[in-house]
C-alpha cells in the first residue's frame, strides 16, 4: 500500500499553504488502483484550514466514493478524525449542492428559465435521488432555489449566478 | 491602540500560575483605544490590567485559574497547544474534544490575523492572545486582538462585491454568516462561521469588535446582536466564550463517518 508521511511533506500542520502542498503530495501518489495511507504518526493537527486546504478541496473536486476509496488516513487523534470528517463532510455536501444548481440551471434554460419538475432534474443529475432533496433543501435556505407549491423548482437570479460560476470568478479574481 | 511593542518576535507574558510558556520580557504596556465601547470590550476580555498600567496586578477577585497572555508576531502552533493542553490540565469537566476545540479556535482566529498581515501598511502585525477560565461561571474565554487594518477595510481592499458601500456592522456581520469571504485566490475557508457555529453550539458566544462594529453571537437561537460604534477601534478583537462541559462533538451539523 502507497503511503504519504505527512509530517514529510509540510513541516507544519496549520495554515492552507501546508494542506495544499499535502493535497499535491497526494494528488501525485493517489489512483483508484491501490488505497493511499496518509499517515499523521506523532501529529496533532486540530487546524480546519490544514484538513480543508486538502482533504476538503479532493472532496470539492471529487465523489465521496471516490475519497474514501481512495485515501486511508491513519494515526490520526479522534478529535482530529472528527474534524476531517466533518470539514469532508461539508466540502462533499457543497459539491452536490453545486452539481444539483448547475444541473437545475441547464434544465431550467431548456425551460425558458421556467421552474422544472423534481422528476426531470433526478433523471439527468449525477446524484441520488436522497442527496437531490437535501442540496435542494439547502438551495432553498441560501435562496439560490424557490420551491413552488406544486413541487417544481424555480431557479433565482442568485442561482443563475452561482451556476455559471459568476461568485467564484469574482471571488477569484480578487487580489 | 498599543504602544511601547517590543522588536516583533520577541515573546511578553504575563501569567498567574506561576508556569512560563516563553521568553520573559517586561509586561506589555496598552495605550486605551479612544472608544470607549473597545476599551470596555478590552477589559472584558482581559485586558483591564494592562489598560490600567498594571501589568503585574492581582488576579481578579471573581477569576480562578489560567490568565496567560502573548503577544505573537506570527502563529506559532506549539503555544496554541500549550494554551490548550494547560486548559485542559486546569479545568474541571474539560474533555479532550473541548480542548482540542480551543486549539482549533485559536489557529482559526491567529491564521486570519496573519494571513492578512501582508496588507498591513508598515507592518509586522501584532497580536495578543490571552485565555482565562472562571470556576464559578464554567466557562472559559479566549481572546485575540490584532492591530491590523481591520475586518472592514480588508474586505473592502479585496473588493469583495457588495461590501464596497456597506457599514463596518453589515461587513463584520456578513464575514462571519458567510464562509469564505474573506479568502483570497479563490479559495473558499470557513474560518469564523466555524468558530460561531463551534462556539454557539456549546452555549457560548463569540464576539467581533473591528472598525465601528461590534457583533456578538449568542447561545443556543444563534441571536446575533449588533452595535455601531461611536469611535472605530484599529485592528480587530475577537473573543470566544463557551462552556467547556458541554459533551458535544466537534461537527455542528451532521457529519458523515467517511474515514
Amino acid at each position: 500500500m502507497a503511503r504519504v508521511l505527512v509530517r514529510d511533506v509540510t513541516s507544519t500542520q496549520v495554515f492552507r499553504t501546508d494542506g495544499e502542498q499535502l493535497r499535491h503530495a497526494i494528488e501525485k501518489a493517489w489512483s483508484d488502483a491501490d488505497q493511499l495511507e496518509v499517515d499523521f504518526d506523532g501529529l496533532r493537527i486540530d487546524s480546519a484550514s490544514f484538513f480543508d486546504e486538502s482533504f476538503g478541496h479532493l472532496a470539492l473536486g471529487h465523489p465521496l466514493a471516490v475519497i474514501r476509496g481512495r485515501l486511508r488516513p491513519i494515526n490520526l487523534s479522534e478529535p482530529d478524525r472528527a474534524l476531517l470528517n466533518s470539514i469532508v463532510t461539508r466540502r462533499a455536501r457543497e459539491r452536490l449542492e453545486r452539481l444539483v444548481v448547475v444541473e437545475i440551471a441547464r434544465l431550467s434554460a431548456e425551460h425558458d428559465l421556467g421552474p422544472i419538475a423534481f422528476g426531470d432534474l433526478r433523471s439527468g443529475g449525477p446524484f441520488t435521488e436522497q442527496e437531490a432533496r437535501a442540496s435542494i433543501s439547502s438551495l432553498e435556505k441560501r435562496g439560490l432555489v424557490r420551491v413552488l407549491p406544486d413541487g417544481r423548482i424555480r431557479l433565482s437570479q442568485r442561482g443563475r449566478v452561482e451556476a455559471l460560476g459568476v461568485g467564484d470568478a469574482d471571488r477569484s479574481s480578487r487580489p | 491602540m498599543l504602544a511601547a511593542w517590543p522588536p516583533p518576535g520577541t515573546t511578553l507574558l504575563a501569567l498567574a500560575i506561576g508556569r512560563r510558556v516563553a521568553d520573559g520580557g517586561d509586561a506589555p504596556e496598552f495605550v486605551p483605544p479612544a472608544s470607549s465601547d473597545a476599551r470596555e470590550f478590552l477589559r472584558e476580555v482581559g485586558f483591564d490590567r494592562y489598560l490600567d498600567g498594571h501589568g503585574a496586578a492581582r488576579e481578579l477577585e471573581r477569576q480562578s485559574g489560567t490568565r496567560e497572555m502573548r503577544q505573537m508576531a506570527a502563529l506559532d502552533p506549539a503555544y496554541i497547544h500549550q494554551i490548550a493542553d494547560l486548559l485542559a490540565e486546569r479545568v474541571p469537566e474539560m474533555s479532550e474534544t473541548t480542548s482540542h476545540l480551543i486549539g482549533l479556535c485559536m489557529k482559526e482566529l491567529l491564521q486570519n490575523v496573519f494571513e492578512h498581515a501582508p496588507e498591513v501598511p508598515g507592518g509586522p502585525v501584532l497580536c495578543f492572545v490571552h485565555s482565562r477560565w472562571y470556576l464559578r461561571e464554567h466557562n472559559v474565554r479566549v481572546a485575540v486582538v490584532d492591530d491590523g487594518i481591520g475586518i472592514p477595510a480588508a474586505l473592502r481592499r479585496r473588493q469583495v462585491r457588495g461590501l464596497q458601500r456597506a457599514s463596518d456592522l453589515d461587513v463584520v456581520e456578513a464575514s462571519v454568516a458567510e464562509p469564505g469571504l474573506s479568502s483570497g485566490r479563490g479559495r473558499r475557508g470557513l474560518g469564523l462561521k466555524l468558530i460561531r457555529d463551534i462556539v454557539t453550539a456549546r452555549d457560548g458566544t463569540l464576539t467581533v469588535i473591528s472598525g465601528t462594529a461590534k457583533v456578538k453571537f449568542a447561545t443556543r437561537s444563534r441571536i446575533m446582536r449588533g452595535r455601531k460604534l461611536p469611535q472605530p477601534f484599529r485592528g480587530t478583537a475577537i473573543e470566544i466564550d463557551f462552556r467547556p462541559g458541554k459533551a458535544i462533538p466537534i461537527a455542528s451539523e451532521p457529519a458523515d463517518e467517511v474515514f
